[in-house]
């Protein structure tokens, strides 16, 4: 009988920020590591928040367009698209400003079904892997879980 | 307990609820449902005589229109006819301006006013940040034609609902009467906030619109449920012109539409039922029993007494309900005011033989209903768009409200006034 998967077997890491880095620095860690989610440590390690590619578009994103279900029929939003894009001001906001520090963790001897069910759940690329006193451990993302299932079980 | 200090307390309860209504420390359905119970526990009003009161036809109307309106919403119908209007306007400022403030009253005189501003204040942010201009005078305008545009008929407004029920007045008579003079409030308006806008905001010229690319055929959101929905509405309008002749209330009417829509639709009840504003109809509800308390108790009758003495003549009484509309619309709000109004008028047009009672009726109508512009906390549709415009850099505020609103609503008022007197005094 195969061993059941546990979120370790499947853990990568991604490294953590503070809450005073730039949210330009976040950014970058996204691109250079190629992952959607970063977390946010203090000084002793333990979480503090994290951060979703999601957090840093979403600045972009004026406060009125929740109003609207949808914009089927806009193509292009005239004077709005120039101002979006001209207004650099995001990128001094710090890790802090856009962290999210209610979010779904899991634990290195979790069961995978538990991460697929939190990704499937809740549309998640990525979960956070922290031990018991809080500390970061890793992350756990869709995709390993995904290679791991349809790759012959490599 | 003695009867004296027994309708001392009620009035007590009374007063004590209008005053947390407008003060807003409770959510005023808490405070009216409240006080509603509180009549019925201390024994001023058996469980069936609170029922009694109950004005289920005013309920089962708002209940009706609601469950409609929640049918529109799903279709894009008026974001379909707002972008229409953006693209008629061709980038002329007054023209959009002038487009927008009628729909919104055409709309706001057959859906509630709250609706209304809900659909359209987004799409007025956002074409004024598409074109570079600001939302303010848009904003301002926005909740202003609502108010007028739900003055027009028996089903655009909450107060024009309580008056065509207690006052047994037909959506037709609403439309012969109201509807007129309500069309000449709103082009004048419309012209007296460009001249107060002019200084401080772009209100004329042109704005660029060639980098805008907007098709309104994208705002169908379903197509069939919109032939259905307008089908269904059309024939609630009918029902609505003929109520009287076949004997049907506009609430039966409104059910009616209601219910087929949900019949020919399939949708979920439970889903759609979650979108009527239950609270409202609460607030109704306890509003009901409480000023029946003091029907029963003959507060009303001596309000009512008290009123024809210091009114002095017909005309003296006119301008006494247009006063106190004016007063107290602003600080509870129209709904509580017009529910104690209507039976002090009642009583009155009892007591008083002869009297032009309609004009009493449109005349409580017309002040309550325009009155609610003049602060931002005189109508409900006046909050969600000042909540709506803290979604921008214009915000709406009380104080920068105050001088649209209050000047608007003095010059609706004073015309108001003077139809009344010129249609049912002078030309008779």
């Amino acid at each position: 009988m195969a061993m059941p998967l546990k979120v370790s077997d499947l853990m990568s890491y991604v490294n953590p920020v503070t809450s005073d880095t730039p949210v330009a620095k976040v950014a970058e860690i996204m691109k250079e590591e190629f992952t959607s989610i970063v977390p946010v440590v203090d000084e002793s390690g333990r979480i503090k928040g994290v951060i979703y590619a999601e957090d840093l578009l979403a600045p972009f994103i004026p406060d009125f367009f929740d109003l609207i279900e949808d914009f089927d029929y806009v193509t292009s939003f005239g004077a709005l698209d120039v101002d979006v894009f001209s207004d650099f001001t995001y990128k001094l906001f710090l890790a802090e400003d856009v962290m999210q520090t209610k979010f779904r963790y899991l634990k290195p001897e979790d069961s995978v079904l538990k991460a697929i069910f939190y990704i499937v759940k809740e549309r998640r690329t990525c979960l956070i892997v922290v031990d018991e006193k809080m500390t970061y451990k890793g992350i756990i993302t869709r995709l390993a879980i995904l290679k791991r299932l349809y790759g012959n079980g490599k | 307990m003695e009867m004296g200090s027994n309708v001392q307390l009620l009035i007590g309860i009374f007063v004590v609820a209008f005053l947390l209504i407008a003060f807003e420390k409770w959510h005023r359905t808490t405070v009216s449902f409240f006080s509603a119970i509180l009549v019925i526990v201390l024994g001023f009003l058996t469980p069936e005589e609170a029922w009694n009161f109950i004005d289920f036809n005013t309920l089962g109307l708002l209940l009706g229109m609601m469950i409609i309106v929640a049918f529109f919403r799903r279709t894009g119908f008026f974001e379909f006819v707002a972008i229409k209007a953006i693209r008629i306007s061709k980038g002329n400022f007054f023209a959009l301006f002038f487009f927008f403030f009628m729909l919104t009253g055409f709309v706001s005189a057959f859906l509630d006013n709250v609706t209304t501003v809900l659909i359209f204040s987004p799409i007025i942010i956002l074409v004024a940040r598409m074109t570079g201009i600001s939302p303010f005078p848009f904003l301002v305008g926005e909740i202003i034609a609502s108010n007028l545009g739900g003055t027009a008929t028996l089903i655009g407004d909450p107060p024009n609902i309580i008056i065509g029920s207690a006052a047994n007045l037909s959506f037709n008579d609403f439309v012969v009467n109201l509807t007129l003079p309500v069309l000449l409030v709103m082009v004048i308006t419309v012209y007296f906030l460009k001249f107060l806008f002019k200084n401080k905001y772009k209100i004329d010229g042109k704005f660029d619109l060639s980098t805008v690319k907007i098709d309104e055929r994208g705002a169908i959101k379903d197509r069939v449920l919109l032939f259905k929905t307008l089908g269904v509405f059309f024939f609630v309008i009918v029902g609505f012109i003929l109520h009287d002749r076949l004997h049907l209330l506009p609430s039966i009417v409104a059910l009616t539409g209601a219910v087929l829509l949900l019949f020919v639709t399939n949708y979920d009840p439970e889903k759609l039922l979650h979108e009527v504003e239950w609270t409202t109809l609460f607030f109704f509800g306890g509003l009901f029993v409480l000023v029946g308390a003091l029907e029963k108790f003959h507060v009303i009758e001596n309000l009512a007494n008290l009123l024809l003495r210091f009114s002095r003549g017909e005309l003296g009484l006119i301008l006494v309900v247009s006063l106190l509309s004016f007063v107290f619309t602003v600080i509870m709000g129209a709904i509580p005011f017009v529910v104690t109004m209507v039976p002090i008028l009642q009583s009155i047009i009892t007591k008083t033989p002869g009297i032009h009672a309609n004009a009493l009726w449109w005349t409580l109508s017309l002040s309550a209903c325009f009155m609610g512009n003049a602060t931002l906390i005189a109508a409900a549709a006046n909050l969600v768009v000042a909540g709506i415009s803290e979604k921008t850099q214009d915000k709406i505020t009380f104080k920068n409200y105050l001088k649209y609103g209050l000047l608007s609503s003095i010059v609706s008022f004073l015309i108001a006034l003077l139809y009344i007197i010129i249609r049912y005094y002078v030309i008779k």
